[in-house]
């Protein structure tokens, strides 16, 4: 069987190594990164998978949450056996998204600004800015 | 011995008591961390691309202010109070050891500021606790022995990851231990002790942190813990704010409270500790209890 990956897919994997600084052809789909995800349970697709997408240059990547949920904790790449540092990719595509003038947050909503009246600390409010605004 | 001070933001707000005590601690201990006279934000995040460097600049400027102090009380030690603010600190310092490329790029760049020379070490007020004082000499000024009282040390993923930054052992961390058993304290092991609070989801998906928060709190709760205790301001936030959703969602049964350690470490250490004491009546109601006091 041979599989075919469009232009923008190859696009796509060569823009996150680039990023990352990984090999994304490293990880061989054991699925630690997931089982040991705090947040896996909110995401669409677990981080294995999402490596996988890359991997076959599926640009569906982009439409699933689970690199905005990512808390880069650095608990998959502490974990991964093979090394590869999977927080980097989550950031790699949360950058792909960023780039392209896809923000993930809001900072002008009513929700976001109701968030930086509760004391929440202000290191949580810079932290969700700095990984979901460009 | 005097340490240069990084406090970064929310020390300064929501995570005053760490800071309060601390100095206190400090000074208990026979040291003082001095504030950097001028500071900015570290960044919070470390930028993990490999190709935006603006994102560094803010920390990189704290090494320098850092380096500037450091020649006058003659180290080269930059202590922080904040998992997070280590944690970037940390990194951005050995990215440029790894990259000195990157630190002579940055040094043009930032042409009004010294150049930074890449020998700052930044350690976090743990390590000056457990490596510069050390727990006999702790146990040695202990006023007040924590006597029977529970206490879970949490320490959450910035002090530990990613390994090139960790200065305990990333799966079974002893330091926060170490210096509560000096104190007297009973320390409770909980596998969930280097697991993630879900940090800045608590901002856009809060379910996520009830979750992780259920996971780690319930197994303080069957350990039978009477306080958590944590060096992070977010983690502290977290834990504390999620378990009280989750009582009222009826997802736990009994909330723990999470007390920096510092706190402890400050009504364990001062002689006439009832003015602390009065704000954690549990402390002293455990204490009392049985027997401690
Ligand atoms: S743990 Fe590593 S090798 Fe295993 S699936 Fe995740 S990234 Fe791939
Ligand atoms: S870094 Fe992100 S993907 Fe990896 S374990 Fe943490 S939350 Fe999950």
């Amino acid at each position: 069987m041979v599989f075919t990956v469009s232009e923008k897919g190859l696009e796509l994997r060569k823009t996150v190594e680039e990023i990352s600084g990984q090999n994304i052809f490293q990880c061989y789909q054991c699925g630690k990164c997931s089982a040991t995800c705090p947040v896996v349970d909110s995401m669409d697709v677990a981080p294995n998978k999402v490596i996988r997408y890359v991997q076959m240059g599926d640009l569906e990547v982009l439409e699933q949450n689970t690199f905005w949920v990512c808390a880069a904790c650095f608990t998959c790449s502490a974990r991964c056996p093979r090394s590869v540092d999977i927080a980097k990719i989550m950031e790699a595509l949360r950058n792909v998204m960023l780039r392209n003038k896809q923000d993930f947050i809001n900072i002008y909503s009513k929700e976001f600004i109701e968030k930086m009246i509760e004391e929440i600390p202000q290191m949580a409010i810079v932290a969700a800015i700095k990984k979901g605004v460009w | 011995m005097e340490y240069p001070y990084y406090p970064g933001c929310t020390l300064k707000t929501t995570g005053k008591k760490d800071e309060e005590a601390a100095l206190e601690v400090a000074k208990l201990l026979g040291f003082e961390l001095k504030e950097l006279p001028t500071w900015t934000c570290c960044g919070v995040v470390y930028n993990l691309t490999s190709d935006v460097m603006a994102d560094h600049l803010s920390a990189t400027r704290t090494l320098i202010r850092a380096q500037e102090m450091g020649r006058e009380l003659n180290t080269n030690k930059l202590v922080t109070l904040c998992s997070m603010c280590y944690n970037v600190l940390k990194q951005v310092n050995l990215m440029y050891k790894n990259n000195p490329d990157k630190l002579y790029n940055v040094n043009l760049f930032m042409d009004t500021e010294e150049d930074y020379l890449g020998n700052i070490e930044i350690i976090h007020f743990l390590e000056v606790l457990y490596r510069d004082i050390g727990p006999e000499k702790i146990k040695e000024k202990v006023k007040t022995p924590l006597k029977n009282l529970k206490v879970d040390p949490y320490y959450g993923c910035m002090l530990l990851r990613p390994k090139s930054i960790a200065f305990d052992s990333q799966d079974s961390p002893h330091v926060m231990g170490d210096i509560l058993s000096a104190l007297g304290a009973k320390v409770i092991e909980n596998p969930m002790t280097v697991e993630c609070c879900g940090a800045h989801q608590i901002i856009t998906n809060k379910e996520a942190v009830l979750d992780c928060v259920q996971r780690i709190v319930t197994i303080s709760q069957s350990k039978g813990a009477d306080v958590i205790v944590t060096p992070c301001p977010l983690c502290q936030y977290n834990l504390t704010t999620a378990q009280k959703s989750l009582f009222e969602k009826g997802k736990i049964n009994q909330k723990i409270p999470v007390i920096y350690l510092s706190e402890l470490l400050r009504i364990s250490l001062t002689e006439n500790n009832e003015n602390y004491l009065k704000d954690y009546m549990f402390i002293k109601d455990k204490l009392e209890d049985r027997g401690g006091l």
